[in-house]
Order: C-alpha cells, then structure tokens, then sequence
C-alpha cells in the first residue's frame, strides 16, 4: 500500500550494506541478520536512517527481530509507528512523546 | 582524563618533511619518522591529510619506504577537516580518539574548529608525542603492536567481498573460526585494552586493572568464569576480539560484562561469540539466564545485539541502575552459518 517506504529502505540496504554496484537481489522477507546483511552495528546505523527518513523516534526496546528481521517487517514496523505518531508536525499540547524525552537524559 | 588517542593525521609540507613536495626536494625528518614508529609500536595507526599531488607525495615517501607506515592516505585539495571525517569512517574511529599535526596554525585552527574532538598539534612538538599521556596506552600487546597489519588485512577483505554474488557465500568464503576460551594469565593485558578500547559493543562500560582481573581469574570460588574469544580467518588472525566475565549462582547464570572489539564489526562475530555462551549454559543444564545491561550512551548496540538472540528485559539490577535481560532456551537462535567456532 506504500511501496515508498520499501524503496526507500531498499535504497539504503543496497548503498549502506551491499557490496558497490552489486546486482544482488533478494526478497522483501529475507531475514536480513541470517544472511548477514545486517549485523547489531548495522542495524544501529539502519535505525538511524529510519528515524531520520521517516521522522519517528525508534525506542530501544522496539529492537527486536519481530520489528527488524526483514525489510518488509521493518516497512510493516514504520506504518504502525506513522499511525502512532501521524504527524510530526503538530507538537501542541506539549505532546512530544514521552519516550523521546527519556531517551534525550538517558544518552 | 583525555582520551586516548588511537590515530594520528600528519600533515606532509614541512611536518613529516622540510620543503613543499611540489616545489622541489624534500628531506624527511628522521625524528618524526622515529616518533611514529615508535607510536606504530604501541598500537597508535597513522594517516596522512595533506594538500598536493598525491603521486608525488607518494614517491616521496616510497623512497623512504614509508609508505606502508600509512593508511588510507588523503592527499588533495580539500579542507583537512574533511579528509579527516573520511579517514574517521574509513578506520572506523571515532573523531574524538583522533589527533592532527601540522605545522600550519591556520589549519590547526580549521580543523580545532571545524572538529572540535579531533586534538591538534604543532608540527614542532612531533617528536614529544610519545611523552604524552594521550598516545600511551598502559599496556603494549601483541594485538596493539599488529594493529597497522589489522586494518590492511581488513581492507583486502572489503576488496574481496566484492567479488560474491550474496553477502552470506562472501562472508562463507572468509572460512572464521572463531576460538572461545577460559582466560589465561597472558591474556590479561589484552582483555583490559579490550575493556578500555571498546565502547559499543561493551554491555556496562565496566573497567578493571590487571590487579582487578589477576584477582577475579584466582579467586578461590569457581562461580565466575571469564571466556575470551580469538578470531582467525583466511585473511589472518585478529588475535583475541572478546571477553564476557560469567557467574553462575544456585538461581541462575548470569552474564555480568561482554565487550566485542569493533574492528570486527560488520560480520556477526559479537552474535556468534554471545550466541555460543549462551547455548553451551543451556546444554549445561542451566534453566535460567540472564545478562547484565548498562546504558553508557554509547552502547545502543549491545542492547540491540541482545535483544536480537531473544534476550529480554525482566528487571533492574540492584545497585548501579543496570538491567537485567533474560532468554528462554527456544529462544535462542543459530550460531551465524559462516562462523565456526572451536
């Protein structure tokens, strides 16, 4: 319903993880940390680009394989978010998300 | 206390040599020479940020032989701060453990400014470096002194990654294997530089001097185990790249430090080492384990690394606002299909 967030998280996986220029391909569900594609640093830098593309503030406790196994969960794992947090732009009423603020005085 | 530092960007004109390459001879100062091997020694890598032309430059320093002091040499004429953000990530060290000689003021000044991590020195004091508490490292292992041969080999493996249709047939092809063992004596300097060293893939930041670790391996009690874990692969040996110190107690087993170097990031080895530990206890008999976590700010990653084998938080730790994770034994998944470990 939203193959942006797919080619947008594609584009990264080819640039940031594959080999340059490579013709590699693999299906949306590949369990990106069985074929070492992603390891714990990787998936680090990755959730950065999703926080930032997207706009959404990732918690670490939604570091989990269910989350992040493959691209097609991690595009399944940002619709929830977006519909949790629809709009970044509107912080009125001071909600800026309470785990966000945590996560600014724990790091 | 000052980071340690664990490379050095030199400037060439009138710092590595006297003279401008481009307008003419060059005499290379022996004392600088002399000082970076000497920090070559100890482990400190050495990078070059120079305006000019690289082939010459280059030739200069082949003629010296050099050349393979170096890596990832950057000679151009863009701002040095920026070649020094690539030499950053192309080292995989962070900016902050990072330091600049020139002897240019301007550019001490860009580079000051620009990265404000990054120490700079004046070219003059090049042969007081080894002086400096920031590139003395308490103690010289044979990892440290090997570091520079490291990151060639590393290098060579990213050349040759290219050349696989998958990731996992290239990773496959490296033939890791990966040794886990109690600790012994002689490996105690290494595991503290590990200790010292790594920052990401450290569960909590915990730091011990050799006194500390000597006495926690003789303690009388057999209930703390201390585990390191060496890797070797086609391209050569990395020599011990983690430690995870184990207690087990009548209720439980439990991980209390686990630290993975990062200069073997990007291959699963941190998930094979913590997935290896964590199947050999529950092949033991052990029901219930759990391990240790300390938000440092900087150890994301070992969270994440957790979490992905089926660790899950249940609880804090009593004293030092630590968590607790714990994993049931169907949640533990495969050891990585391209590591085999000993």
């Amino acid at each position: 319903m939203n193959s942006e967030i797919e080619a947008a998280l594609w584009a990264y996986i080819r640039e940031q993880c594959l080999p340059q220029g490579t013709t590699m391909e693999f299906a949306d569900t590949r369990n990106l940390f069985e074929s070492g594609i992603l390891d714990s640093a990787g998936l680090i830098s990755f959730v950065g680009f999703v926080e930032r593309k997207f706009n959404l503030t990732i918690p670490d406790e939604d570091l989990v394989p269910a989350n992040f196994v493959s691209i097609a969960s991690i595009a399944e794992y940002i619709r929830s978010k977006q519909q949790v947090q629809p709009d970044p732009a509107p912080v009125e009423n001071g909600y800026v998300g309470t785990k966000e603020v945590h996560r600014l005085g724990s790091r | 206390m000052s980071v340690l530092k664990k490379c050095i960007v030199w400037d060439l004109d009138n710092t590595l040599w006297d003279g401008v390459s481009l307008e003419g001879d060059v005499v290379v100062r022996e004392e600088v020479i002399r000082t970076i091997q000497e920090l070559d020694r100890r482990g400190i890598l050495h990078s070059i940020a120079s305006r000019g032309d690289e082939d010459l430059a280059m030739k200069v320093l082949k003629e010296r032989e050099n050349d393979g002091l170096f890596l990832v040499p950057k000679i151009n004429w863009l701002p040095k701060s920026q070649n020094i953000i690539k030499i950053s990530k192309e080292l995989q060290i962070s900016l902050d453990s990072m330091a600049f000689v020139d002897d240019d003021p301007f550019e001490r000044e860009q580079v000051a400014f620009m990265l404000p991590g990054v120490l700079t020195i004046d070219a003059q004091n090049a042969a007081l470096l080894p002086l400096m508490s920031d590139f003395t490292p308490g103690h010289v292992t044979a990892e440290a002194a090997d570091r520079r041969r490291f990151y060639r080999t590393e290098f060579q493996r990213q050349d040759a990654e290219s050349s696989f249709s998958t990731r996992e047939d290239f990773l496959m092809s490296c033939a890791m294997q990966l040794k886990i063992h109690p600790l012994h004596e002689e490996n105690i300097p290494r595991v503290i530089e590990l200790m010292t060293r790594t920052h990401q893939l450290n569960t909590t930041g915990w730091l011990l001097d050799g006194n500390e670790l000597s006495d926690l391996l003789h303690q009388k009690s057999d209930s703390v185990t201390i585990a390191v874990a060496e890797l070797e692969d086609r391209f050569g040996s990395y020599g011990i790249i983690g430690a995870a110190i184990m207690e087990t107690t009548p209720l439980a087993w439990r991980l209390n430090y686990l630290a993975v170097s990062c200069r073997v990031l990007g291959r699963g080895i941190e998930r094979a080492f913590l997935v290896s530990l964590l199947r050999e206890t529950f092949a033991g008999g052990c029901t219930r384990v759990e391990a240790t976590y300390r938000d440092t700010g900087r150890n994301r990653m070992m969270r994440a690394l957790y979490q992905l084998v089926g660790l899950q938080v249940c609880g804090t730790s009593d004293n030092d606002g630590g968590m607790v994770f714990r994993v049931d034994r169907v949640d533990v998944p495969e050891i990585p299909s391209w590591v085999r470990v000993l």
